[in-house]
């Protein structure tokens, strides 16, 4: 019994110590702007660029609040009807997305700068199948699909990011599928494997707690959401009841 | 570096806060670079010729420990100030 309080203690100790050395980087900026900002007021580089520096990591604290409070959350969500192929089009126009003309049929093709993992990304918006709607909360629903689509961008190595999402209804089904993928991104068998573990990904990087909130957020809505590496790409997928049109 | 020069002082940091809350405190005294990260660290110096440079230690691929030691072997008169806020000090120790 004592043996176990130790390893539960030590445990939470481990966790803490992250969240607080995520919350620290963001905080540097800030205070050193804050410090400064009296004796180099006048220098247009400070305002600007610092200014854009410390709005960032303001965002990124915000961020870090928010998937922690999605995470401890009970599931209390909104159960309204949303159509889930507008819902995730506007996450990605949110994220800074711009849709170009049309690439081929009805995909869609969105360019961006993402601000948070400082990468040029390009998105493909797909879908098959006619109706999308669904019983759910649409805010977090786009949170959660957001999430995947973060941590993908910090899985993948250089500038340049490529992701896909699709969305599916066959006339035989009463689930809508999502898929949130990227050739880009590189996992870690071993990290895939316990990506909806918290406690795991916790003491890895707080960021990377992205997926463990979608899944909490897309259960809470009875969803479920699966992570797969597959040949040349990791892919999250999530499956909702759709609802009658 | 003549008596006339400012010092260079080169920051590694892969955070994008940290690296320029460094820049910005700095800059006004010194001529400043910055490196997001290790492997673009070592190919500053071959341009730049710091005096001292500021690092973080927890980098990815290239960490802080490991690009101490290329600097030293590429030029040991660069001073390095390697820059940690671990919340337990038992890397720095073990280090």
């Amino acid at each position: 019994m004592e043996k176990r309080s130790a390893e539960q203690l030590q445990l939470l100790t481990r966790v803490v110590a992250r969240i607080a050395d995520e919350i620290k980087n963001p905080l540097v900026s800030i205070n050193a702007f804050m410090e400064l900002i009296g004796e180099r007021y006048d220098d247009p580089s400070f305002r600007q660029q610092f200014a854009s520096v410390v709005g960032r990591d303001v965002r990124r604290l915000v961020q870090i609040f928010d998937k922690l409070a999605a995470l401890v959350n009970e599931g209390d969500y909104k159960r309204d009807a949303m159509d889930v192929r507008s819902a995730i089009e506007e996450c990605l126009v949110e994220m800074g997305g711009q849709v170009l003309p049309a690439a081929n049929g009805e995909a869609r093709l969105l360019t961006f700068a993402d601000e948070s993992t400082q990468k040029h990304v390009t998105a493909t918006l797909s879908h098959e199948g006619s109706s999308f709607l669904a019983t759910g909360d649409r805010s977090m629903m786009k949170k959660a699909i957001a999430y995947l689509v973060w941590y993908l961008l910090r899985k993948t190595p250089g500038a340049e990011a490529k992701i896909a999402v699709s969305i599916s209804r066959l006339d035989t089904e009463d689930r809508i599928r999502i898929t949130v993928a990227s050739r880009t991104a590189e996992v870690r068998a071993e990290e895939l494997q316990a990506i909806f573990d918290p406690i795991q990904v916790v003491q890895g990087n707080l960021i990377d707690v992205g997926p463990c909130v979608s899944q909490r957020i897309i259960e809470a809505q009875g969803g479920r959401l699966d992570a797969k590496q597959g040949r040349g790409d990791v892919s999250f997928t999530a499956s909702l009841a759709a609802a009658r049109a | 570096m003549s008596a006339t020069d400012r010092a260079r002082v080169l920051v590694v940091d892969d955070e994008l806060g940290p690296r320029e809350s460094l820049r910005m405190i700095l800059k006004p005294r010194y001529d400043i670079a910055t490196a997001d990260s290790g492997e673009a660290a070592l190919t500053t110096l071959t341009t730049f010729h710091p005096d001292l440079v500021f690092m973080d230690i927890k980098m990815p691929q290239m960490d802080g420990i490991e690009l101490l030691q290329q600097i030293k072997r590429s030029d040991p008169s660069i001073e390095v100030v390697m820059i940690t806020a671990y919340a337990s000090s038992r890397r720095s120790r073990t280090r």
